[in-house]
């Protein structure tokens, strides 16, 4: 008889609760000696929301590589996103504007052909490879064609069928890294359908013949294509992503006013249906990855062109998206007000509320929030509108402000130890919307605006000891309000939304330029230096350190509120016009339950 | 089908909607006026959750139209309130630069 340890080499664990987390793994079966249970943590496939595009999109060039690293360059538009596993942030546009485009390889040595340019309807065979940061013209096609199957590398990649001229064609060509030549033709003539898996062992994926819908499923290995086992559900445009032997097809168009939702999984012979489904019904999505993890993207959608991201996985692992909920309520509804703390620890106060008369004069109000619900703190003794804080909630700074009533900036400054505020040496440059960053004894002040009217935005940075403002180095953008700052006097970031402005990272002493987002001036965020949030409900960003990408919204739209100090635990609260909503953010969630196993 | 239910429910503070509300439906909320006092305008998606989450807050539901007015209603009142924001000599220029542009239309989802 075969033993556990005969096949694992492993004696079975005797533990006192189920593994989870970073000890949970696959097949292993442990004894849970509280639940009297033998237990293990069993793969399942599931379904799991991503974080929106940018931009909606469909036929687009893709990679075929990996579901945490992609790209997705044209379809209509002509840039280029970046998919990071979490969210998408701007990449290179391709040099010819494109649409209905196949794409394969990696997002640092990427290929994108084929597809239908201008003047349209002209098929394209332009050829483009990218390196992560740029686009390069590389060897025509030598049938320019659009829908067409994909697969391969940057170096070795397989184009095959596809619409070209006036009609479908069975041809395919093999990519070298600079030049295509003739393949073997296709057994079926067809198009609108896609394809996987590598140049010598590639796989193409349903379709529309010049009958209809098509399930047939044709392998290449580098030589000749050979039937194989059909997808269940005829359909055009799939995304199909994965090897040869482990492959995925999503989604796709069942007819004008019916798209699928199903997922196909292949292991080299016969396609069968997953459980899971899309939960947008799509076609002519971007598709990367494998069958263990894969990404599906944008596509056609009813209507329009949709950005939804969604996750394939097969795991024991479930991943949970992050989203924002809603939070106890501010007693008094205000906009432009500071903020600081935790999402279970938080303060904010001063604005322009809805008490305040005449309109948008400042207050003194101040809120403490436990988690739950929002209590009166100590009022501030000078009404602040448009001042920044920084801080616990009972040890918070705040600097800098708007006169009361608003017509100039003031570099007030006060701190906050649980109860009451204490006056404390003033910015030496006056100004308000200025960001703060850092604790009651080591903060940074930096950008913000001051009078003369028409107002001038300011470089200025200041540091604070805990008893005084020292001038520090200028930021390096004059065009940049940011209010929206983080992280600590030595590690800040400065996320700068207005168009045309720049975000910076400032180390201490240095301002560096980062990469730029596309939100909107007056957004919100919360987090450090290398995990950093921001949203105002018309589009949030979260930056890793090294690049901005899209990331779950707050509900209801409005800039100028209050923030915290942690990005995975972000608090928005009031903010345009004059709100008393409050949102928190629960972070992205990976959780494994093991499965009971049952002798009876 | 419609992609969107339209209701009024006034956002009550914690719980009101929860992170797991948020994955199972689109939800965006809106600043809405129905000519006594402010309401709470939401767009919800098309599905049985949305539907009883809109039903579990006692939500009015509206159509698309009647959400609409309402923002509209909202967005009157305050494009109105900045009209009527005004300093004695300044300019056009000087006033956005105090009080930002003047606030625009909203439109629902």
């Amino acid at each position: 008889m075969s033993t556990y340890q005969g096949l694992k080499g492993l004696k079975i664990k005797y533990l006192s609760a189920n593994t989870s987390d970073d000890r949970a793994k696959e097949g292993e079966v442990f004894y849970n000696s509280t639940s009297g249970k033998v237990a293990s943590h069993i793969a399942v496939a599931a379904v799991s929301s991503g974080t929106p595009m940018t931009t909606g999109r469909n036929a687009m060039g893709t990679t075929t590589s990996t579901g945490s690293s992609a790209f997705a360059a044209g379809g209509n538009p002509n840039d280029t996103e970046h998919y990071n596993g979490n969210g998408w942030s701007e990449g290179t546009a391709i040099n010819t504007d494109r649409r209905y485009l196949a794409g394969c390889g990696t997002l640092t040595a990427g290929l994108i052909f084929g597809g239908n340019k201008a003047p349209l309807p002209t098929k394209a065979g332009d050829t483009e490879e990218y390196d992560g940061s740029s686009w390069t013209e590389s060897g025509d096609l030598n049938t320019a064609r659009q829908f067409m199957s994909r697969a391969g590398t940057q170096t070795a990649a397989l184009a095959a069928g596809g619409t070209a001229g006036p009609g479908q064609v069975n041809n395919s060509e093999e990519y070298n890294g600079t030049s295509w030549t003739e393949g073997d033709n296709l057994n079926t003539t067809r198009s609108y359908f896609s394809g996987c898996g590598t140049q010598t062992a590639g796989l193409c994926v349903a379709g529309a013949t010049p009958g209809g819908n098509s399930a047939l499923v044709e392998e290449y290995d580098g030589t000749s294509w050979s039937e194989q086992g059909n997808v269940n559900t005829a359909r055009q445009i799939v995304a199909a992503a994965g090897p040869q032997t482990a492959a995925v097809s999503a989604g796709g168009k069942i007819s004008s006013t019916v798209l699928s939702t199903a997922i196909e999984e292949y292991d080299g012979s016969a396609h069968s249906t997953n459980p899971a489904t899309l939960t947008t019904g799509r076609n002519a999505a971007g598709g990367s990855g494998d069958s263990s993890n894969m990404v599906i993207f944008g596509g056609g959608s009813q209507p329009g062109q949709t950005t939804h991201t969604e996750e394939f996985n097969t795991s024991i692992f479930t991943r949970t998206a992050g989203a924002w909920s809603s939070g106890g309520a501010l007693p008094s509804g205000a906009q432009e007000l500071f903020g600081s703390g935790i999402q279970t620890a938080a303060l904010c106060g001063g604005g322009e509320g809805v008490a305040a008369s005449p309109p948008n004069a400042a207050e003194d109000n101040v809120f403490e929030y436990d988690g739950s619900s929002w209590t009166a703190g100590g009022s501030i003794p000078v009404r602040s509108n448009k001042c920044s804080g920084c801080g616990t909630q009972t040890a918070t700074i705040i600097g800098g402000k708007g006169t009361d009533p608003y017509s100039g900036a003031s570099g007030a400054t006060r701190s906050y130890d649980g109860s009451s505020w204490t006056a404390e040496p003033s910015l030496g440059t006056a100004r308000y919307n200025t960001g703060l960053a850092g604790t009651t004894t080591a903060a940074v002040a930096a950008y913000g605006r001051f009078p003369p009217s028409p107002f001038t935005n300011s470089v200025t940075t200041e540091e604070w000891d805990g008893s005084s403002w020292t001038a520090g180095n200028n930021a390096n953008n004059s065009s940049t309000i940011s209010e929206s700052a983080g992280g600590s006097q030595t590690a800040a970031i400065y996320a700068s939304l207005n168009p045309g402005a720049k975000s910076e990272t400032y180390d201490g002493t240095n301002w560096t330029n980062i990469s730029p987002t596309v939100g909107n001036n007056g957004m919100t965020g919360s987090g450090t230096q290398t995990d950093f949030i921001i949203a105002d409900g018309n589009g949030a960003f979260r930056y890793n350190g090294t690049v901005w990408a899209t990331s779950p919204d707050i509900s209801t739209a409005r800039g100028s509120a209050a923030n915290s100090n942690v990005a995975a635990t972000g608090l928005i609260s009031g903010g345009v016009d004059k709100s008393t909503a409050t949102e928190e953010f629960t972070d992205e969630v990976l959780s494994s339950t093991a499965k009971t196993i049952d002798f009876d | 089908m419609a992609l969107f239910i339209y209701g009024v429910a006034t956002n009550t503070g914690k719980g009101f909607f929860t992170a797991e509300d948020r994955r199972n439906f689109f939800l965006r909320g809106y600043n809405g006026h129905d000519g006594s006092n402010y309401v709470d305008v939401w767009a919800i998606g098309a599905n049985e959750r949305g539907a009883c989450w809109l039903a579990d807050r006692n939500g009015v539901e509206k159509t698309k139209a009647e959400a609409q007015a309402l923002v509209k209603a909202s967005d009157d009142i305050n494009r109105t309130a900045w009209d009527n924001d005004n300093v004695d000599g300044e300019s056009a220029d000087e006033k956005v630069a105090r009080i930002g542009a003047k606030p625009g239309f909203v439109t629902v989802v």
